[in-house]
């Protein structure tokens, strides 16, 4: 065991240390109680105080170092075995229809298993347009290296790499299969290779080339795709339940993950067993409020993008015994639907609800939440420019709308809108600053001052008040006046549970739990920084393509 | 559409109230005339026919209300609500929670508007 646990990646170590999981929780309370003086025998300690924490942890599971109980981890109740109305088999079950889940079950059903999934809502669901993977095939293994060390960069070094390069040489095939069968299944998806991919591509100067699922546009999104996906996926032989929430898992003596129980939609316990294995698909946990106000504390004023995403996979996982990341989750926020989204990292002007510069504005919009976490802002700016932007930001990060196409984002603006969420345009033009103040919701004084101000450090041709560089630096003095009210939301929370290689999930020993996978936004290692980073658009939903379809394709051999 | 809501909710609350020659609910508060639970009362829907009879009164379940109030037929007669029809929208079909918006006991409230901006009137 001792020699296993040295061959550990430090990703691995440290997240069974620092991370919550049942066994820390016994072996560090057991450190505590000697610490308290609870103890005076030293030899007695541990024992004792394990069995006084066995007796503790009953109800719900306990933070890492044992000084707090998490009510958002519920222990199981029994279920009598006279309570559970059907037995189902097959050889794997997946729990959750994603866009992990779904590829997982297809994947798996195409090697030969007999597959169910299980969802908690009536149908499947999911989120975003993009999903990206490398074109392996016309891409330098420099390039491929480089863009890794970018990734692991962007998450602050603290991800597990062994993860990030397991994406970065099956996404190209696994995102290409997704696109081929989710056409099978009706869908309009299309490669979009490397349309979105430009800046990316111009990183390290080695050869890159990209395979880009697009399911879309708007309001067509990932959501729709996966439920074609399952239609191919139905064809395959996959049985899906919807309306069958997860109630919890089922496991040996041993620790051996054989199944899971599940409601179906008449409230009734019907039990599905997997000879070969569960694999966990069931999302984040940002509408489980302790939960993140527990493991990400910064979300805490954000608005939510989605729904019943309660964390029940983190439950469930966590009560077999596996280990959550520590605390300090990768949050995922962002607004690609107030404003055209390759207008969202241009710097032009920003201001708070206050009307005041609160950044530098060339910190890019999937960080830009750290600055508006307050109750008031909670999550809300305005990005300000004039008649002239169209010249103003030629050459600038992304890629600026013309007026005409702008419309399509104008709440105000009759007509048809393609291409988007109506509801959650929020741009505007006005003759006036005053006037645009009132439609983004600016406080209209102080918006004129800063306007002022700003126009001022312009002139100086310097930006003695946040230091950007002079070449975003554009006066906005000319009528109509454009603004974007953007309000980021939390997409997801994309941290989770400890795994290996094969998405298998760890216990707090880092020794595999038999029967259970862990694949999508509820898998760890992945991420790491303070946010999701934008480097590569797409990274999420091909993460999540690659994971289900190799986790997939290797529970179904076992 | 609101007179259309509750044409349809008088229909259905008649229709259940003969068919349920049961002790009706107390008479409810006044200042509570507007809310659901007093409409469904004052169809003759008692409440033991949503909370079931255990001493303790339990939660309604929206699969409760599916058994009066069709999910297929409910959705159907809002189809042609803007800009969305709220009883088949794209997060849970025609299977939402009722109760999310739908209150019983305290005033109903519109959901979809935390995100979007519908204006929905909700009974």
């Amino acid at each position: 065991m001792e020699n296993e646990k040295k061959e550990l990646d430090q990703y691995t170590r440290n997240v069974l240390e620092q991370g919550v999981s049942r066994r820390n929780f016994l072996r560090n309370s057991a450190f505590g109680a000697v610490g308290a003086g609870l103890l005076s025998v030293p030899g007695m300690a541990s024992t004792a105080a394990k069995a006084g924490a066995d007796k503790k942890e009953e109800a719900f599971g306990k933070s890492s170092d044992g000084a707090a109980t998490l009510p958002f981890l519920p222990r199981p109740k029994p279920i009598a075995e006279k309570e559970i109305t059907a037995t189902h088999t097959f050889d794997v079950v997946v729990i959750g229809a994603g866009a992990a889940g779904v590829p997982a079950a297809l994947a798996a059903a195409e090697s030969g298993a007999r597959v169910a999934v299980i969802q908690k809502a009536p149908f499947a669901l999911s989120q975003g347009n993009t999903g990206s993977g490398i074109d392996l095939a016309h891409s330098e293994k420099a390039g491929v290296e480089a863009l890794v060390a970018k990734i692991c960069e962007d998450s602050s070094h603290r991800c597990n790499p062994a993860l990030i390069r397991q994406w970065a040489y099956n996404s190209g095939e696994a995102v290409s299969w997704v696109i081929d069968r989710a056409k099978q299944g009706g869908s309009p998806v299309i490669d979009q290779g490397n349309q979105q991919h430009g800046d990316v591509m111009e990183l390290s100067g080695y050869k890159l080339n990209w395979v880009t699922s697009f399911f879309g546009p708007k309001p067509y999104t990932t959501g729709d795709g996966m439920r074609h996906l399952a239609i191919t996926a139905e064809k395959a032989g996959v049985q899906f339940f919807y309306n069958t929430p997860a109630e919890q898992l089922v496991q040996s003596k041993s620790g051996e993950v054989q199944g899971v129980i599940a409601k179906d939609r008449d409230g009734k316990f019907v039990r599905f067993l997997a000879k070969k294995g569960v694999i966990l698909a069931t999302g984040d946990y940002q509408n489980n409020k302790p939960m993140c106000d527990y493991f990400v504390p910064d979300v805490k004023n954000f608005g939510r993008k989605q729904m019943g995403k309660t964390g029940d996979g983190f439950v469930m996982a966590y009560w077999a015994g596996g280990v959550i990341e520590p605390i300090g989750h990768t949050k995922m926020l962002h607004d690609f639907d107030g404003g055209p989204a390759p207008m969202c990292d241009m710097p032009f002007l920003s201001v708070t609800r206050d009307g005041k510069r609160f950044v530098n504005e060339t910190v890019a919009m999937s960080v830009t939440n750290n600055y508006l976490r307050d109750a008031k802002n909670a999550g809300h700016y305005a990005q300000i420019f004039d008649a002239d932007y169209m010249t103003q930001a030629q050459g600038w990060p992304g890629k600026a709308i013309p007026p005409e196409g702008l419309k399509n984002y104008m709440p105000d603006v009759e007509g048809p809108k393609k291409g988007v969420f109506p509801s959650l345009t929020n741009t505007h033009v006005a003759n006036t600053l005053e006037e645009l103040a009132g439609k983004l919701e600016v406080d209209p004084v102080q918006l004129a001052a800063t306007v002022k101000r700003y126009n001022e450090l312009v002139a100086l041709g310097k930006d003695d008040d946040f230091g950007k560089p002079a070449k975003y630096l554009k006066p906005v003095v000319k009528a109509p006046f454009y603004g974007i009210h953007r309000t980021v939301r939390v997409s997801a929370i994309c941290s989770g549970m400890l795994v290996n290689e094969n998405h298998q999930a760890l216990d707090g020993e880092g020794k595999a739990i038999r029967g259970l996978y862990v694949i999508g936004n509820l898998g760890g290692g992945f991420y790491g920084g303070v946010d999701y980073p934008l480097t590569v658009y797409g990274l999420s939903l091909g993460r999540c393509y690659t994971f289900g379809y190799l986790a997939g394709r290797h529970v179904a051999k076992l | 559409m609101k007179t259309k809501f509750f044409a349809i909710l008088m229909l259905l609350c008649v229709a259940l109230g003969t068919g349920f020659a049961t002790t009706a609910a107390k008479p409810a508060d006044p200042s509570k005339a507007d809310l659901l639970a007093a409409k469904h009362s004052a169809a003759g829907i008692t409440c033991a026919q949503c909370h079931g009879n255990a001493a303790k009164k339990q939660p309604v379940p929206a699969s409760t209300c599916a058994t009066c109030h069709d999910r297929k037929t409910l959705a159907e007669s809002t189809a042609k609500m803007n800009p969305y029809n709220p009883h088949d929208n794209r997060h849970f079909g025609i299977e939402g929670d009722c109760n999310e918006c739908h209150h019983q006991h305290k005033k109903s409230q519109n959901r979809c508007d935390e995100c979007h901006k519908f204006n929905f009137v909700v009974p």
